[in-house]
């Protein structure tokens, strides 16, 4: 395969365009996680480093891969496909684990929930609700009838 | 060009790991320290992905993604643990 040599050059400036991006990101991302006042606060940054960052890194691999290497190979889209599922999920069991660990400690109250139980705590209503649906698509027993939503939910809270 | 791109980056994802660092080391929670050593884990992820450009190999990909899925498990498995006291319940 023989390119002209313009081709490899703009291949080399976008390969470390995207390089230098990324770790532009993945710097600020820990500035901010050592600058910002409060963990909520903190929580922003290296959100934002696993997307960019880490996006910038894959496609700077995906381009050279793509101009100076055997053709293009996307399994490097497997990482950064695992990266945008996992990160909403490990930032949001971080700030559970935040509010959960601070209740009552904190400088303005929380809201009310308006559940018998505080914030970041199970008190399985959402289970309640599953179980009321599956009743629902099976075209409705004898025994969802007969039991209202409200008495079986304060049964349940009752019993816990 | 690329190699002088390659170590400019991987001086700063360095430098964001030092930062990291001292977070870890500081931070007045236990979830300061959870959170910084998911972002060490992501940053550990980059300097790989980097590596393999400027090395220029393909095996770093997995090496890549193994870290990751790992750090993931392990930063669920520490919040579970200081939410619930206990992992598998």
């Amino acid at each position: 395969m023989s390119d002209p040599a313009w081709l490899l050059t703009v291949g080399e400036v976008l390969v470390s365009l995207a390089m230098l991006v990324g770790a532009s990101f993945t710097l600020i991302g820990s500035i901010a996680l050592v600058k910002l006042p409060d963990l909520m606060m903190r929580l922003h940054g290296p959100a934002k480093t696993s997307t960019l960052g880490v996006g910038g890194f894959v496609v700077a691999a995906i381009l050279d891969a793509l101009f100076f290497q055997e053709g293009a190979s996307l399994h490097e889209l497997l990482i950064i496909v695992f990266i945008f599922m996992t990160t909403p999920i490990s930032a949001y069991m971080i700030a559970k684990a935040h509010v959960f660990r601070t209740r009552g400690r904190t400088v303005q109250p929380l809201p009310p929930t308006g559940r018998p139980v505080g914030w970041a705590t199970m008190d399985g209503s959402d289970a309640f609700r599953a179980d009321d649906l599956m009743v629902k698509d099976r075209g409705g027993l004898p025994a969802a009838e007969a039991a209202p939503k409200g008495v079986t939910h304060d049964n349940r809270a009752a019993s816990q | 060009m690329i190699v002088y791109a390659s170590l400019i980056a991987m001086t700063m994802v360095g430098l964001a790991l030092l930062l990291n660092l001292y977070r870890l080391l500081r931070g007045p929670d236990p979830i300061d320290r959870i959170l910084a050593l998911d972002t060490m884990t992501t940053n550990v992820v980059g300097i790989v992905l980097i590596g393999g450009v400027l090395f220029n190999t393909a095996l770093n990909f997995e090496i890549a993604l193994l870290i990751a899925l790992v750090g993931f498990i392990s930063t669920v498995a520490f919040c579970k643990y200081l939410m619930r006291g206990d992992l598998i319940e």
